[in-house]
């Protein structure tokens, strides 16, 4: 017996068309559904100027989500389990394929290569298998929250099982009928083949019904791609090649057709839309969502999922998203993170914020923040004069238009009017003072960037605000733009005009680190042996660590302060949990439910850290709001350094 | 129903001030220069929710444009500007009477203005108007109504009483300043009204010449002082309150905001766990008997 297997073996010929007619309907009913949702794409908005598309790199990111499951094992359990799935999918399609290319193209299955390739498939089968297994205990044993009770994913994870058996059975019904030594390599067909023999079944007739049966499972699986969260096997790729290539956050300006029209499907992007497309609702999105933590009414997913619902019903999608769960979002970009295809929610939470900003729907509290930064410059209201009042006794110089100098420094509002954060500058400047740097500051000339105005929906006041600044930026020279706020720091960089380089946007973390590292800034002696050390824990800025990947200088800094002991909570750098303060959230507060604010501070105090460190003076101002009754300190890493320095002498 | 909206701007009263030439003083360098007064945002806002009409009407110069093309673009459908260099400096008296022959032009059933506006702080020129027209004044008013063909109005009354006042059309009201909150308009509406014109009136369409204009003005500024920049109270970084309360005790007094350093506070949690605190409190302090 020749070390090979018949093709066709034991399958008549209606048997055969029928498997090429069910299964060309199946991927033709998926090819017609995929086309609908492509349809949609093509009558949105075009994507806004991005950064180029660089093939290389984006086709690398592609090959590194497809093959390495890097952000799917995030959460190791599903990711692992996926990823045995998709290996063993893999391995099983590109063998189905083969097996064509051998009887319809070039026969090479013969002897040592038959048994080669009969045994990988065996392999790719089990993982198959077992992915599939593992998925299917997570869901129907509850292990993971975050899964959505749904009977349709149920089916679909039955019905992969039912492919992947029914694949083993008809390779077991045809060893069991003839028996061939050889086909011992395919050993989980072999083992089964062995039972069937023992069972004295009608190995010839089970066959048959077997392979109609997997061949069934298999074009109605072909179906079920493109009208079930399946898709994502065709758009995962294309979405992660083509995603809408802005930084992390960083918002897309505003359509100008009449901004307060009901936010239609055809008015979101083509990218919004591919992401609604992409979406498989794995919910890692809202396991993540700090208001959907503190109870508000805010579940990313089904954002994402409204936008589908949208699309497909063509109805306008602030028909489907209420009020508060738009107002309810930090803008945090927890979501956008955790997200295995980088979905954007906060990018459709915006957009229909600015529906409602153009229709005057907004709470009076940001009413009259956006009145302020629009009258004032600043979003506390305070007056422009008192701008640079944190700096009295400091002797700090303030540039006039046509003064130059080394760095600039962007104290920001909230360090210029809330008391409370006041202290942030003072230790900036003092630090400058001592390592000797050349820094300046605009004093009353100095307005808001307009961040908080962009991320409640009002572009039209961030577009003022950032002309304004842009204008007074021109006006003097500097070789870098040092800001302690991460907010500021984010829209300085990310969403204003790009000025060539020349003077790059720096964050007071970063030049501290690069002082320290220089050697200008001097490290404090370590406390004398035995004396005691406090354990300080560091919050990361979303706007610091996810929206500009920057979690090393805070660290650098905090670690030359030699009286703390840095301890980690068990959400830090990129996967930080908000302060509440983000997207207007300091001044919007939908009062549903918990403060965020509260949810990050009892984790902070179970690091048992007496110190709780930030690098932005909206953590600090939120987190130190929830410090009632503990004696918990929250202290800018500035402020750190800078009394570390001060206990050290000189 | 035709509403006239009496609008006025000048210094903001919550900026402090430097001194200038000739005793005067004027706002501090980057300190804006001009505000509208919340209580003629009010006013606007009254008129948008009860008339079909609405049209909005200051007496100043030309960079006073601004102002009615906010209101403009907050709803208001007419903007009238009036404007003669005879016109600086009107005092209260004059201003009302200037104010009136443009109110017999334009013919509304009702006029509002807002209480105190900025024309010096008296508070009168809606009175004078009234006066000069011969028509009711409601002022004080918290709350504008149509309530069977009549102009009702709850006054706010010494001692946080409540009057309600009703009177035939025409009249002229004065609104208090949290009669009603200003709708936001986003700054794409306003670039949107600032392509529609404001009319310009002179005193000719009102068939006067400035002459006479400036005999009706009696009243003359003798000197002016301003208080020495006093500390302001700012709440300090409390750990008591939460940073969403203190942030919004720092941007001002505002709907059911607490007014700074007022010992008021806003209770959360479930309702049952309020509803506890409050009677705990309601009793501890004698008002409830447990």
């Amino acid at each position: 017996m020749p070390v090979t297997r018949e093709i066709w073996w034991n399958v008549p010929a209606w048997l055969a068309i029928g498997l090429y007619l069910t299964s060309a309907l199946g991927v033709g009913w998926t090819a017609w559904t995929l086309l609908g949702h492509a349809r949609a794409w093509r009558r949105a908005r075009p994507v806004g100027p991005g950064r180029p598309l660089a093939l290389g790199a984006a086709l690398s990111r592609v090959a590194i989500e497809v093959f390495g499951h890097v952000r799917l094992r995030r959460d190791p359990a599903a990711g692992w389990a996926h990823l045995c799935l998709v290996y063993g999918f893999v391995g099983l399609f590109v063998g189905t394929c083969l097996v064509f290319v051998h009887d319809r193209v070039v026969p090479f299955l013969h002897g040592r290569a038959y048994l080669v390739f009969s045994f990988l498939l065996e392999w790719a089968g089990l993982a198959f298998l077992a992915g599939v297994g593992w998925m299917l205990g997570r869901r129907v044993g509850g292990r993971a929250a975050r899964l959505e009770r749904s009977r349709v994913a149920l089916g679909i994870l039955l019905l992969l099982g039912a492919i992947g058996i029914s694949g083993f059975l008809v390779e077991a019904a045809r060893i069991a009928v003839s028996r061939p030594g050889f086909e011992a390599w395919s050993f989980v067909g072999w083992i089964l083949a062995q039972g069937l023999v023992a069972a004295d079944v009608d190995a010839r007739a089970l066959h048959r019904a077997l392979w109609g049966g997997h061949a069934a499972l298999s074009a109605l699986f072909f179906g079920l791609v493109g009208a079930t969260a399946l898709r994502h096997l065709v758009l995962a790729p294309v979405q992660i090649l083509l995603r809408d290539r802005r930084a992390v956050g960083a918002l897309a300006p505003a359509s100008d057709e009449e901004p307060a029209a009901p936010l239609a499907p055809a008015r979101l992007t083509w990218a919004q839309l591919l992401d609604a497309s992409t979406c498989v609702r794995c919910g890692r999105c809202t396991a993540v969502c700090p208001a959907t933590a503190a109870g508000k009414p805010l579940d990313p997913r089904l954002v994402v999922r409204a936008t589908l619902r949208a699309m497909r019903e063509a109805r306008p999608l602030d028909a489907l998203v209420g009020p508060d769960e738009l107002w309810a979002c930090t803008t945090c970009a927890a979501c956008v993170h955790a997200c295995p295809f980088q979905i954007e929610v906060l990018d459709k939470l915006v957009d229909l914020r600015r529906v409602l900003v153009e229709r005057g729907a907004v709470d009076p509290a940001a009413a009259r923040m956006l009145e302020a930064i629009l009258d004032r410059g600043n979003a506390w209201g305070g007056a422009p004069a008192d701008r640079a009042d944190w700096a009295a006794g400091l002797d700090v110089r303030v540039l006039r238009p046509g003064d130059e100098t080394d760095v600039l420094y962007w104290v920001g509002c909230a360090a210029a009017y809330d008391p409370a954060a006041r202290r942030i500058p003072q230790a900036v400047a003092r630090l400058l003072q001592a390592a000797g740097v050349d820094f300046a500051i605009l004093g009353a000339a100095e307005t808001c960037t307009g961040d908080p105005a962009r991320r409640l929906g009002e572009e039209g006041c961030f577009e003022a605000a950032r002309a304004r600044v842009v204008a007074t930026l021109a006006g003097v020279r500097f070789r870098r733009l040092l800001t302690h706020c991460a907010h500021c720091f984010h829209v300085l960089r990310n969403e204003y005009p790009a000025r060539d380089g020349r003077d790059p946007v720096v964050h007071h973390t970063q030049l501290l680190a690069e002082l320290l590292a220089a050697g200008r800034l001097r490290v404090p002696a370590p406390p004398p042996s035995g004396a005691p050390t406090e354990a300080v824990t560091l919050h990361d800025p979303c706007y610091l660590a996810r929206h500009n990947a920057e979690t090393g200088a805070p660290r650098a800094v905090l670690k030359a302060v030699r009286a703390l002991e840095a301890v980690e909570m068990p959400r830090s750098r990129a996967q930080t949990f908000c302060c509440g303060a983000g997207g207007g959230g300091a001044w919007v507060e939908v009062r549903a439910g918990r403060r965020i604010a509260a949810l990050r501070m009892e984790e902070a105090r179970e690091t048992g850290a007496a110190v709780v460190a930030t690098a932005c003076p909206f953590c600090a101002v939120m987190l130190e709001g929830e410090t009632a009754g503990t004696r918990i300190r929250v202290r800018d890493v500035a402020e750190l350094l800078w009394e570390g320095q001060a206990r050290a002498g000189p | 129903m035709n509403a006239l909206v009496l609008l006025h701007q000048g210094l903001d009263p919550s900026l402090a001030l430097e001194p200038a030439d000739g005793g005067t003083a004027r706002p501090r360098r980057g300190d804006p220069l001009a505000a509208a007064s919340d209580a003629d945002r009010s006013a606007l806002e009254c008129a948008l929710g009860l008339a079909r009409q609405v049209t909005v009407l200051s007496v100043g110069p030309p960079a006073w444009e601004a102002l009615l093309d906010r209101a403009l673009a907050r709803g208001a459908h007419r903007g009238v500007r009036l404007w003669d260099d005879a016109l600086a400096g009107l005092d209260a008296a004059a201003l009302g009477r200037v104010l009136a022959l443009a109110v017999g032009r334009l013919e509304p059933d009702l006029v509002l203005a807002g209480e105190r506006g900025l024309e010096g702080g008296t508070g009168v020129v809606p009175a004078l108007v009234a006066a000069r027209l011969g028509w009711p004044c409601l002022d004080a008013a918290v709350r504008v109504a149509f309530e069977d063909g009549l102009v009702v109005v709850q006054r706010r009354l010494p001692g946080g009483r409540r009057e309600e006042v009703a009177a035939e059309w025409p009249v002229v009201v004065s609104v208090a300043r949290d009669a009603a909150e200003p709708r936001y308009v986003s700054v794409r509406a306003r670039r949107a009204a600032e392509r529609r014109t404001v009319e310009c009136w002179d005193l000719a369409s009102l068939g006067l010449d400035p002459a006479t204009v400036r005999r009706w003005i009696r009243l003359q500024v003798t000197a002016l002082d301003w208080p020495r920049p006093r500390p302001r109270r700012t709440p300090a970084a409390s750990r008591s309150v939460s940073a969403a309360d203190r942030l919004r005790q720092l941007m001002g007094p505002g709907p059911g905001a607490p007014k700074p350093g007022s010992p008021a506070r806003v209770l959360e949690g479930d309702p049952g766990g309020v509803a506890d605190r409050l009677l705990a409190f309601l009793e501890a302090r004698g008002l409830l008997r447990p």
